[in-house]
Formats: C-alpha cells, structure tokens, sequence
C-alpha cells in the first residue's frame, strides 16, 4: 500500500480503534497492540471497501476480534491502572469511567459501540459475531448497573 | 453516558505513539509499543512497571537493568506465537534441537538420576484439580532501587532441598531439565521474588517456571476464591489450566499448566510448559506433591549478602538535566521551534544508568536517551563507508521487505561514533513523510552516537525535525580543538560560553538573560543574529538581538574576542537599537538627550562610544560638528535610510546562510 495512503488511513481511524481496544481491554498498552494489529491485518486481508463507513466498521471489528482474542489469551495475566498513560478523568468522569471499567470486558464493548460510536444493536452484533438478542442483553444488563449514572448523564 | 463520551474524546494516541505503530507497520518487525527507558517517563511516574509471569523469556536484552526489566518482559509476552523457552526456529518438534546448556556453569542446575535409569515412581502421589485460568492478573510494580542477582546451582539446591541437599527433590522429575535462576531484591536488600526456570535439553519448548515470593503468593498471581483448589497435607493447591503457546506460525501449539500454592513460609507458583498436555499436568501434580511435603528454604536467600548497589531516580527540568554531572554535557541547550519540553528522567542502579528528556510538539517529537554504555550490553559500531546499513535512502518502505536480514538490526538503530559523525552520516538516518489531510509533513529518523572516551551512547528517535536540526542536537566534542575559544557558531548553537565583561559571570546561550537580569523567569529569546566589525578593530563581532519579554524589551548582545577569550556586553533597548550596517546606532537618554553613536572600543575592561549625530538639550550635533535643529533632523532622517546590516534568523537556515 502506498506509504502516504497508510498514513491517511491511520491517522483517519487510530484513535477510533484505540478508544475501542481501550474500552474492552482497560489497558492502554494492550489497546495500543490491539490497535497495531488490526491495521496489520488492514494490510494484510482488507477488501474493497464500499464507502468509509464500510471500512470504519470492518477496522472497528476487527479490532474487536482482536481484543476478544487477547482477553483469551493464557499470557494476558496482568492489568494496569487505566491512567497509565492516558488523560485524568475530570472528577464529574470518574464515576462513570469507573463503573463502565467494572464490567464484563464483552458488556464494556457493547457500551462502546453503542453509547460512544453510535452503533444501533444489529451493527454492534455483526461487529462482535454475536446475535442481536446478545448484545441487547449485554446492553440491558449494562444499563442496569449503570443506571443511576445514566439517568443523570443522558 | 455524557461523561464517558467527553472522556473518551480526550483518549488519543500521542504523536510519539502514533509514530510508534507507523514504524511498526512500515515493518520495523517490533511492538507498536517499545517501553525502552525512554519510554519510561511516563510509567516511572507512576511507578507502575509491570513483571510477567512467564520469567523463561529472561534471556531478552536491549534494557538497561538486566534481563528481567519487567517493561522488556512485557513486551516479548507472546499472544499466541513466541516461545516461551529458547528461540526456537524450527518448525516441527521433531526437528527441535537439543539445548546446548553449560551444565558445568555454577549457575546451572541439571538434576541427575538418582535411579541410574531405573523405573519408579512415586509413591502416594495426591491429584490436583485444575480448572481454567484466572482471566486476570493484578499489576505489580519492581521495588525502587531493585537489582538482580544470578542464583548459583548450590543456591538452588538449597530451596529446593534445603541445607545439606545435594540435589533437586527428584520427585519433582527435572531430570533432563537445565535450570537457571534469578533473584530480585529491593533497594535495601531484601528478596522480593525469585524465579527458577528449567528448558529440557531434549525438547527445548518443554519447560516450566517456578516464582518464589516470601511470605505471600507471587505477587504475577492473584488467588480467585472460587478458584478451583485441592487440599494436600492441609495445603491448599490452586490448580488451573488452559493456557496454550505456540513457536512458530504452524499452529501447533503446547499447555499450560499451573499450580499457586504456599510451602512453608514461601509462596510459589509452578508453570508447566509442554508439548504434551499429559507431561505438564504431571509436572506441576508433582511439584504441588512435592512442595506440599517439602517446605522450601529461603533463609539464606531472604537477604542479600553483598554490597546492595546505589540507587536512585527522579524527575528532571531540563536546566537540571543540563547540569547533570554524568550526562549533561550531551543534553542539547536548545531545540528547534515548535517543540514543547516535556520532561527527564534521571535513574540509575545496577545496569541501568540513563537519562532521557523528551520533548513533543503538533505530531512531532524529540526524544533522547542517553545512557552508561556499560549497561547497554553489546553493539556494533556503524560504518560510514557501509552505507547499505544505515541510509534510508536506499531502500523503500516497509523495510522489513527490502532491507537485507543481515542488516536489518543495524538499519533499525545505527550506532555511530561520535569522530564519524558528519551531517551528512545524519542525513542518511532521516526520511521525508509525507502527510495530507490534516497530517503533518516532516522528517523523521533516528540513530545512535557513541562518545568512546566517556562510554556514553546517546540515543536520538526524532519527528519533525530536519537532518541539519537533528545535527545539530548532538554534543561535538571534537568540533573545537582544544585550547581554543568556540566560534560564533558554537556561541551561537548553545555549544561555547562566553565571560560578560560587566559581572565576570560565565555564560551561554542559553543563559544570556543573566547580562541583564538575574531574575531566572525571564527568559531571554534570541531572535537574530548579525556579524560586523563595531568597533573598526578589523575583526567581526557578534551581535544579537535578544528579546527579554515586556519588561526589558528588546536588548542587544555583543560578543568580541580578546586574546583567548570571548566576551560580551549588553546593551538595553535605549542604550542601543536600530543598528546600521556601519556600525552606528541609536541611543536615548531622555527626551532631549539622544542620538545616534558608534563603538570605538570593546574591551573586558570597558567600552568607549562616540556619539555622533545627537541632540543635548537644545544643542545639536551632526557628525561631530555643531549644527542647528533642522540639520539635526535631516541627519536624523538619514541615518534612519541607512542600510542594516544584514540579520540572520536564530534557526538552521540563518546558521547556514550565515556560516556556510
């Protein structure tokens, strides 16, 4: 791939997927592997794409992918503080911050993609390979936990 | 989710990161992410260096602070593809190649065969239930002032078996296994964790790993109360399983089994790594058997027996950098517009020494780590006549397809010493990217020099800046030949200093504000420079315009030669301003008492200045000669026409066109 196409594309989406590895994975340096990845496999296998939207989508699921694969993984036996190296959270931040971190890494994805980047449910689950009732699941079970934050957040 | 949102808008990849995974992309074949000591001044911060469990890998090197620097370890962590033993390259097991250990090393522990090749097996042998691995581990963080020791064979025994014991117990069945240990205290000496580490020597992807800590669990293993567990002589055994690793991209892959468990006063846990998964839950169901019954014995380990090292670390401002007693001489005085300093680290212990300044700007960055070569392990020197190994020019992105292998870890980091360093060896270790929509064009390099004298190795990993400002950041000792004063261009690229003539203050660049003031806010901005002769002694000056903020407006400077020595004087703005390519200037001092002047002498003792065109009250003077008001006014308004002498820009394009 052309070198300045590469650049264009980073610097187009790397903080998308950056705060989408971060938000599943709660550790900037794994998000920022995560993050490497999936533009490897960008180069690597990435199809024709019929719009930008299309390729957002398929980088966001891929990194996805990617992060489910690192939260399996046997080595992944530590957890860093999540302001190691990111920005402090105001003070009004730190709760919700603090409660949305308090989940399941899968529930942390669905919450993601659905309250940060906007996706509807069926987006979300084709993104994640789960179905539609799963991740309305996941979303319910999350706004439940996190309900009096967001009745006075929304 | 308003605050989530306003959060997560604030999360984005620095420049210095963003520049990370282009290098890793372009195929540089490393981690986007390289906590090298430079990259610590964000983790030192706070404190929170990571240790991984799986201490096989310890045979890394690239980090000051021995093979266990635990950011080092983290890195090399395989997600599914490195070996957790020794590199091992061949692809089917079969073909693996037997270790070739030193067995006769004090620092290896080759367990022999009691039984001579005899059957047994042991006798009451209890299982253990394992169940699947805890998803998550705590961080943890090296003790300040921690250093490593390597444990020797008679020490590990001695866990292992206790005081008198000849031996590994052979219940554990590491019998064809070389083991190595290592042990890490803190800064006062006290053990904080050690590691014994075993790779068969027929099959070197078979191994494990044994974590003692005192007094508690390892600190890599967090017990889960609802962690499968075994009770074996009223120990509590949490077994888990599950894990997988691989060497190499067949697929094949071997288990992971582990035990965490307390031995008496010990905590340990036991990671089995084998091909079959049979042989690693044996292995660790014999180790928990074993260590259930057999305390080990750390009391000789507990506390180190030798000189702890010295120790320390601490955040610098640049000026303190700059003062640095080891390596402040190399910390540039100044960097190019546009770049923001961001912050030194100061640390130094066993096999670490290093100070490393960042700075970062709009998509560009500085970075800097200089460093005891003695700790940096072994490097090769770069060759200016090989080319092939270091200019960038020659080959196309992504590197990693067209730099030939042989070169390639040269090519990713030359180290060049300092006599062979010209701009253009630097000019070759930089790259022009270019960048559109809304990126930031530039040129990016890095490289490394090495001052053999002092067995220093400055480290330059640089974006935005241009091969002659990436030149210019490095310290040339050699520039100048001893015994003689720095030239104008050394004053001026913050390299000479210079003595003021009015206090005797020794000074630089960086430091001229103190002419002036001896306030240190103020910071004194030089913004042009210009080379004639003032004084009509035949020899240029060097004059600066130096801009000291609203309260001191602009000043000028002028350094002059006498004898060996340069000096300088300083000059307000009323004192001297609007400078002429002649040499005169204007002067006021007061409403009826100005003019314009020339210096005829600059000494280190004085300085004499002819006024020349002035008005004194109501007497004036054109050109020496008493005149009246309308002839002081037309000299006036020709003395304003007069040329300027020609003002060169404070930046690489001013030095050049300037100096050539």
């Amino acid at each position: 791939m052309n070198p300045n196409r590469l650049e264009e594309t980073v610097r187009k989406y790397e903080n998308t997927l950056y705060r989408s590895a971060l938000a599943i994975l709660g550790d900037a340096h794994e998000a920022q592997d995560a993050v490497q990845d999936a533009f490897v496999k960008y180069l690597e296998k990435a199809p024709e794409f019929e719009s930008p939207e299309h390729e957002k989508a398929w980088l966001i699921r891929v990194t996805v992918n990617g992060c489910r694969s690192r939260l399996r993984s046997p080595w992944r036996r530590r957890r860093t503080a999540l302001s190691e190296g990111l920005p402090a959270p105001e003070p009004e931040e730190e709760a919700v911050l603090e409660a949305v971190l308090a989940l399941p890494p899968r529930d942390r994805a669905a919450v993601h993609l659905y309250y940060y980047e906007g996706y509807s449910t069926p987006e979300i689950a084709a993104m994640t390979g789960q179905s539609e009732g799963t991740v309305r699941s996941r979303l319910a079970r999350a706004r439940q936990k996190l309900r009096n934050l967001l009745a006075d957040t929304e | 989710m308003e605050h989530y949102r306003s959060y997560m808008n604030r999360v984005k990849l620095s420049p210095e990161e963003h520049r990370a995974l282009m290098d890793a992309l372009a195929g540089k074949g490393r981690p986007a992410r390289r906590p090298s000591p430079a990259r610590w001044l964000t983790a030192a911060a706070c404190l929170a260096l990571v240790c991984a469990a799986a201490f096989g890998i310890w045979r890394l090197t690239g980090l000051p602070g021995g093979d266990t620097g635990p950011s080092q370890m983290l890195e090399e962590i395989p997600g599914g593809q490195n070996t957790a033993g020794p590199e091992a390259t061949d692809p089917a097991p079969e073909d693996t190649e037997p270790i070739a250990a030193d067995r006769d090393s004090e620092y290896v522990l080759s367990p022999v065969d009691p039984f001579d090749g005899q059957p047994h097996s042991s006798f009451n042998i209890q299982g253990v239930e394992y169940g699947d691995a805890p998803e998550i581990c705590a961080s943890i963080a090296y003790p300040d002032g921690w250093f490593e020791e390597q444990l020797t064979r008679a020490q590990m025994v001695e866990l292992l078996g206790g005081p008198g014991a000849e031996d590994a117990p052979w219940s554990l069945y590491w019998v064809g296994y070389d083991i190595t240990g290592k042990a890490v205290y803190d800064g006062e000496g006290n053990l904080w964790q050690l590691w014994l580490n075993g790779v068969s020597r027929s099959n070197s992807r078979n191994g494990f790993t044994l974590t003692v800590r005192p007094g508690d669990y390892p600190l890599t293993d967090m017990i889960d109360p609802d962690q499968t567990a075994t009770e074996i002589n009223g120990v509590m055994i949490y077994g888990s399983k599950g894990g997988r690793y691989g060497w190499d991209g067949s697929g094949e892959m071997g288990y992971i089994y582990e035990i965490t468990m307390m031995s008496g006063n010990a905590g340990l846990s036991f990671e089995a790594r084998q091909v079959e998964e049979e042989n690693a839950e044996y292995l660790c169901t014999q180790a928990a058997n074993t260590f259930a019954g057999t305390k080990l014995h750390l009391d000789s380990l507990l506390v180190y027996d030798g000189d702890v090292p010295d120790w320390g670390k601490k955040m610098l401002t640049w000026e303190e950098a700059m003062d640095d007693e080891k390596f402040g001489a190399y910390v540039p005085l100044y960097v190019p517009d546009g770049f923001t300093f961001e912050g030194a680290w100061r640390e130094w212990g066993r096999d670490r020494d290093y100070l490393t300044l960042n700075w970062s700007g709009y998509y560009t960055s500085i970075s800097i780590d200089i460093l005891d070569a003695g700790t940096w392990g072994d490097f090769t020197l770069t060759d200016p006549a090989d080319r092939e190994k270091y200019d960038m020019s020659l080959y196309a992105t992504p590197y990693s397809d067209s730099v030939p292998e042989e070169y390639r870890q040269e090519f990713d980091n030359p180290v060049f010493a300092i006599e062979d360093v010209t701009a253009q060896v630097i000019a070759a270790r930089m790259r022009w990217v270019d960048g559109d929509s809304g990126d930031v064009d530039g040129w990016r390099g890095n490289f490394s020099v090495y001052y053999e004298s002092e067995n220093v190795l400055v480290r330059y990993d640089l974006d935005g800046v241009t091969p002659q400002e990436a030149y210019d950041l490095i310290l040339k000792e050699y520039s100048t030949p001893p015994g003689q004063a720095a030239t104008w261009e050394d004053i001026l690229k913050g390299r000479g200093s210079f003595r003021d003539a009015a206090s005797g203050q020794i000074l630089e660049l960086s430091t001229i504000s103190w002419i002036f003031t001896p306030d240190e806010s103020i910071q004194a901005q030089p913004t042009a420079f210009a080379l004639l002769d003032l004084d009509g002694d035949g020899e240029e000056e060097l004059v600066l315009k130096v801009w000291m903020g609203e309260a001191y407006d602009e000043c000028t400077v002028v350094l002059f030669r006498e004898g060996d020595g340069l000096y300088a004087r300083g000059f307000g703005l009323r004192s001297m301003s609007d400078l002429r390519a002649d040499g005169t200037f204007h002067y006021s001092s007061g409403a009826f008492d100005w003019g314009y002047a020339r210096i005829t002498s600059l000494t280190s003792t004085a300085y004499e200045k002819e006024n020349v065109t002035y008005c004194l009250g109501e007497r004036y003077v054109v050109d020496g000669t008493p005149a009246d008001e309308a002839a002081f006014w037309s000299a006036s308004e020709a003395q304003e026409a007069k040329a300027e002498p020609e003002w060169y820009p404070m930046d690489a394009d001013g030095m050049a066109a300037a100096f050539g």
